[in-house]
């Protein structure tokens, strides 16, 4: 573990140090509280630190008060202290002090603290990966990897209204895979979802860097376009159609030609209102797939 | 009183070269500490005084030098309670007891190094 040391007792210091590259530890050693904020303000600084309660300028308290306003990561602090002095420790815990070693120490009562130390960091580790987990499976659709319905929606309405501020054009296409239901009645729940699948990566890669896409129903994507207007939407829209028609699918069931219907809105026509552009864009898919699916309506 | 090299090394889990180095460290730094003291006790700035007793306080303790100890606490605890005009004989006692210190842990050195 790599372990940030601030202290400005340069004996204090050298045991420290000495004693934690014993524990098989990186060490970092700083001699005043600048130094030390400094170190730990590092991207990849040190997680668990030791800070002396006396140090000129900026002291231990102060370092371990500036961590506990920041959002992340936490670090760990272990404060030194003096065996014959009364310092007050209840300023220390409200300060956010995590625990304390008392000077002389030895070597086995460092090594337990640093023990509970790395515990509690591996628990927050675990923490921040549970909620990392959560929040990707809150907003992603499981099956194809793209933004799930509410995450593209909220996407679009914060666009629309970037779009509304910086008065630029946005425009959405609306996209069914055309006789899905078939694809999954001839090869089974299996087929369908390889379909999506391919789909959905085809889509991705037919977009800009800056285009959204989220997958809106079973078989429906969304995909927002920004700072585009409706012809510019129009011939994405194209390039996508011919990137789905001109790949077939690979199945457990052979090969499977898939088509895609795509219906375009604009803020140039809906102004900068969601549900005037997603009724519009469901407007055109309407029509792309009564005039036969596989090809673009622009409203 | 100061530690034996046996109850020295103890402190340092028996490391030798560690326990040469942080003596090496104090013989080095701890002149230049006392004129340190010495100047802020004479300027009167008893938050200097106090940081600066409590650094020796430190060394003092590492080395198990009880007089110098004393002394170092007594400063600390005067700077602390801001009445630096009574710090001045403990001052006096203080430099003594460096002096004897820093004889001893040369010898220890010595030992050491044999």
């Amino acid at each position: 573990m790599r372990i940030l040391i601030a202290d400005d007792d340069a004996l204090s210091r050298r045991i420290l140090e000495a004693s934690l590259v014993q524990l098989g530890h990186d060490v970092v050693s700083v001699a005043d509280g600048s130094a030390a904020l400094k170190a730990l303000s590092e991207t990849r600084g040190p997680r668990l630190a030791i800070l002396d309660w006396m140090m000129p300028g900026v002291d231990g308290l102060s370092i371990c008060r500036a961590m506990r306003q920041r959002p992340a990561p936490y670090v760990y602090v272990i404060l030194l202290t003096s065996r014959d002095r009364h310092e007050d420790l209840v300023t220390a815990l409200e300060a956010g002090v995590d625990d304390f070693l008392t000077k002389p120490f030895e070597i086995i009562e460092l090594r337990g603290r640093l023990q509970s130390g790395a515990r509690v960091l591996s628990l927050q580790e675990n923490l921040l990966q549970a909620q990392e987990t959560l929040r990707h499976e809150a907003t992603h659709d499981c099956l194809t990897g793209l933004w799930n319905r509410r995450m593209i929606s909220e996407r679009l309405a914060q666009e629309v209204r970037q779009a509304a501020r910086d008065r630029r054009p946005l425009s959405v296409v609306m996209i069914d895979v055309d006789r899905f239901k078939d694809i999954n009645d001839s090869g089974g729940h299996q087929a369908g979802d390889a379909v999506l699948h391919h789909v959905a990566d085809r889509l991705q890669g037919s977009l800009r860097a800056d285009d959204r896409i989220g997958r809106y129903g079973g078989d429906e994507f969304l995909v927002v376009l920004t700072n585009c207007g409706g012809a510019d939407a129009e011939q994405a829209a194209e390039r996508a159609r011919t990137a789905i028609v001109g790949a077939p699918v690979q199945t457990d069931r052979g090969r499977v030609s898939v088509s895609i219907s795509l219906g375009v809105a604009s803020t140039e026509h809906a102004g900068h209102d969601v549900a005037n552009l997603i009724a519009e864009a469901d407007a055109g898919l309407y029509a792309a797939k009564a005039g036969g699916r596989d090809q673009v309506v622009c409203v | 009183m100061s530690a034996g090299i046996s109850d020295l090394l103890a402190r340092v889990d028996g490391d030798r070269d560690l326990l040469s180095g942080l003596i090496e460290i104090f013989l080095t730094d701890a002149p230049g500490m006392l004129v340190d003291l010495r100047c802020s006790v004479e300027r009167g700035d008893a938050a200097a005084v106090r940081q600066q007793a409590h650094l020796l306080r430190g060394s003092a303790g590492l080395f198990g030098a009880a007089g110098t100890l004393a002394a170092a606490m007594a400063i600390e605890t005067l700077a602390k309670d801001g009445d630096l005009a009574a710090a001045s004989p403990h001052l006096r006692m203080l430099e003594q007891e460096i002096v004897y210190l820093t004889g001893h842990l040369r010898r220890v050195i010595a030992k050491l190094a044999a």
